[in-house]
């Protein structure tokens, strides 16, 4: 990866993690309300997730789905399978690798937005997967274990960070020896300029 | 790629925000979506093997930067290149 991609902004962290939580918070609360990205079903057929991945998943946690791509499409999880989902929203990805591990696999979802962890939780209840839990922390810094995960799946948050070379680093230290890593994010074709990474508004719309 | 990473590949790549409710003010910097894979190195020789396979030759040689400054004092002196 060129030092580039890694070169954190010398912008105000707490605002900007600030503003993506209103954002997501709204999303949360109000999943119709029309945003700069496609949500719910429409952006899950259009990211290619299969119908039986999201049969008998609650409503609530489809509707708030934002991914900008689909981890499972690079490669199916395996039943006994430990992951992480960051970034982990309302819960979607990691409720759907809960299925792939089944019963004897582990999923943790890490997310710092409180509005996203309380849906996540409730989802989780309610789909009684009994193997998935939601933990409230921070990409470059993750509330799970040295060497705990088999996969690390993300969906959209990787282009949130600043600092993408620390989330790397975190997510290599929670992973297995050889273990996995299938992302779905962002990219730009076009160099975006210094003084357009200081704006927060670019970050999160 | 960075942080002990190997294997790094981008599998797939689309436009997913045309037609989103509101327009992106990142748009303009042609924003798509991807999805990547990579694999933690198994061990650290693999990490290095890896880091090194990715090192690019630079193909300077400290011999050639002296003989610029070589040919630099012999213009200065009026002789010719040695």
């Amino acid at each position: 990866m060129s030092d580039s991609l890694l070169t954190q902004p010398s912008l105000d962290l707490g605002r900007l993690r600030q503003a993506i939580q209103e954002e997501y918070a709204a999303l949360a609360r109000d999943p119709g309300r029309g945003y700069h990205f496609h949500t719910g079903h429409p952006l899950a057929r259009m990211l290619g997730y299969h119908d039986d991945w999201l049969e008998g998943l609650p409503e609530g946690s489809i509707a708030s789905f934002a991914g900008t791509g689909n981890p499972f499409h690079i490669g199916q999880l395996q039943p006994g399978e430990r992951v992480v989902d960051i970034g982990s929203g309302a819960g979607l990805d990691s409720l759907i690798a809960a299925k792939m591990v089944g019963p004897d696999g582990q999923v943790i979802g890490v997310d710092m937005t409180p509005a996203m962890l309380e849906m996540a939780r409730k989802s989780a209840i309610e789909a009684r997967p009994g193997h998935v839990e939601f933990r409230e922390g921070l990409a470059e810094s993750l509330p799970v274990p040295d060497s705990w995960a088999d996969v690390v799946i993300s969906n959209g948050v990787l282009n949130l960070l600043p600092d993408k070379l620390a989330a790397l680093q975190e997510m290599a230290r929670v992973l297995k020896p050889s273990g996995r890593l299938q992302i779905g994010d962002i990219l730009v074709q076009q160099a975006v300029p210094e003084d357009a990474k200081q704006q927060i508004d670019l970050w999160t719309g | 790629m960075a942080a002990g990473f190997v294997d790094f590949e981008i599998t797939w790549q689309a436009d997913v925000f045309s037609g989103a409710p509101q327009a992106s003010s990142a748009a303009e910097f042609g924003t798509q979506g991807i999805n990547f894979r990579a694999r933690k190195a198994a061990h650290e020789e693999e990490w290095n093997a890896a880091r090194a396979s990715l090192a690019c030759e630079v193909p300077i040689k400290l011999t050639t930067l002296l003989g610029a400054d070589v040919f630099y004092d012999a213009g200065d002196k009026g002789e010719s290149e040695p």
